[in-house]
């Protein structure tokens, strides 16, 4: 709801109170509720809030009618911003469907399972990465609180270091592409951090199971990272992409 | 960041500035002079952003020709380092991308090394360790050659250098990566073999790099000295540098085992 008293909203409240008592109530209202959804709080066209404040203004009783008859109906308006605040998810930016699919489009990059692994790559997101970079932090926190640090910085170095080596290469990727993908692919390294602790007693098998983990975000990186100018030199690429996981699982086992 | 995002930016920054030349009249108002002040230190400290962004791109512009290297191409020069040959004196393009990637990989190579060895740093980390020995030994090592080289008046761009010694640890990479796999006893046989067979060719080949300009024998064999004691110095301090703590610990249970035998011993006579 704006300032009542500005010219825009003049117009409004003439349709209001022309068209709020005619018998047509019903067909304003239940477009408006829809309208008022959550989802699509932004889109929200001026003439469904107006009889959505119409429909409140019907409880306010007779001295709210009284008031509104003579014009004076702006004064027991309730500022109602907080309610048509958008959900903290959506104001920054944290869709979770997308974020889990591309978690599984890193966790399942062959192409026999037919996932839009461009995705990944083409809508950039922060959160999603930021998250599994941190998840991989809290994972290999124990015994060492030097590690977070690291782990972010060598995300953030290492990422631009890919960018740079793309970008020189003749690769049209972004830092924020690359951020994204060199976040998402740690996520191999999670799952194989998670289960690496199982098998501690055999340090042949829990070192074999940190190579392999390695080696699937190494892959999935590669195969995000590679754009079509980028084919022929790709182990140029790739080959900085496995040193950064390398650090990564360095880090793990140790700062 | 496509750089299409960059020229939104531009445009977004141009309006504002439009809109701050919109309210300079304002300038004789004493109230509204603030304000047309903050409004054209914002659009300043704007416009440099921009700036420095379109700079930042521009940067890696200018270091493409240092990066874009073939496949192929990053081959052969690994290959070539191997070989003490005297360089042919067409002028090659030096790239920096296999000496770069050549430095990373010894940090990892020396990550590895330094837990294998159980090696605890108190005031620091492995991985900060590892990352400034590296990087510091290269720019150190080519920074002294360089200067050494202008000091004999055998000068040479220091790109080329650079480029050279960073292709040169190839075989310290080699070396750093076979011990560490196959070091299982601590005679060292092992590795004074693989430093005979792979580093000091590879270090005679730099030093034949960098007394190519000179024209006196003297300063050319004391070129070669130079690049060839930088070279073997930096392998022999990178390996044993990182190995001391195993051997002492190695010692020390082996003496505790000389010692259990001798109790052993000794006990059933007593």
């Amino acid at each position: 709801m704006d300032y009542p008293g500005t010219g825009v909203k003049q117009p409004e409240v003439s349709i209001d109170l022309n068209g709020f008592y005619s018998s047509n109530f019903e067909q304003f209202e239940h477009p408006d509720q829809s309208s008022n959804a959550p989802n699509s709080g932004s889109i929200s066209s001026p003439t469904g809030q107006i009889s959505a404040q119409a429909y409140r203004r019907t409880n306010a009783g007779a001295a709210g009618k009284f008031m509104e008859n003579s014009g004076f109906g702006w004064l027991l308006e309730v500022n109602e911003e907080d309610s048509d605040q958008i959900p903290l998810l959506e104001e920054l930016d944290i869709d979770l469907t997308d974020i889990y699919y591309k978690i599984r489009c890193v966790l399942l990059p062959l192409p026999y399972f037919r996932m839009k692994l461009n995705i990944v790559r083409e809508s950039p997101d922060f959160w999603g990465p930021l998250a599994v970079v941190l998840a991989f932090a809290i994972l290999s926190l124990y015994g060492q609180f030097g590690v977070v640090s690291w782990i972010i910085t060598i995300w953030f170095c290492g990422g631009f270091m890919v960018y740079f080596i793309a970008r020189a290469l003749g690769g049209d990727v972004g830092y924020s592409q690359v951020l994204g993908i060199v976040g998402y692919c740690l996520i191999p390294l999670v799952v194989t951090s998670l289960i690496t602790p199982l098998f501690s007693s055999f340090r042949l098998l829990s070192n074999g199971l940190g190579m392999f983990g390695t080696i699937w975000s190494v892959y999935s990186a590669g195969t995000l990272l590679c754009v079509d100018e980028l084919q022929a030199k790709k182990p140029l690429v790739v080959y900085p992409v496995f040193l950064l996981y390398i650090y990564f699982y360095s880090l793990y086992s140790g700062v | 960041m496509e750089p299409t995002y960059y020229g939104q930016e531009t445009e977004n920054t141009r309006q504002r500035s439009n809109s701050n030349a919109g309210g300079s009249p304002d300038e004789q108002n004493p109230q509204f002079g603030m304000q047309a002040q903050l409004g054209k230190m914002m659009w300043e400290a704007g416009s440099k952003q921009v700036q420095d962004t379109f700079q930042s791109y521009g940067r890696i512009d200018l270091f493409r020709p240092y990066f874009d290297v073939d496949p192929a191409e990053v081959r052969t020069r690994l290959i070539r380092s191997f070989i003490p040959r005297k360089p042919s004196q067409i002028q090659v393009s030096p790239d920096l991308y296999g000496p770069t990637m050549l430095v990373l990989t010894m940090v990892a190579l020396l990550l590895y090394n330094m837990k294998t060895s159980g090696i605890v740093i108190q005031n620091g980390t492995l991985m900060g360790t590892a990352m400034f020995t590296c990087f510091g030994s290269w720019m150190l090592i080519s920074g002294a050659l360089w200067i050494a080289c202008f000091l004999l008046a055998a000068e040479q761009p220091f790109l080329t250098i650079l480029s050279s010694f960073g292709y040169s640890l190839t075989s310290q990479c080699l070396v750093l990566l076979l011990t560490s796999l196959f070091h299982s006893s601590h005679d060292h046989l092992f590795f004074f073999v693989l430093l005979a067979s792979f580093c000091v060719p590879s270090a005679l080949r730099m030093g034949l790099i960098v007394c190519n300009q000179s024209r006196l024998p003297a300063n050319r064999l004391l070129l070669i000295g130079i690049a060839i004691a930088a070279h073997l110095l930096l392998i022999i301090y990178l390996h044993f540098g990182f190995h001391v703590v195993l051997e002492e610990l190695d010692e020390m249970v082996g003496d505790a085992i000389v010692d259990v035998n001798a109790i052993k011993e000794t006990l059933p006579v007593a």
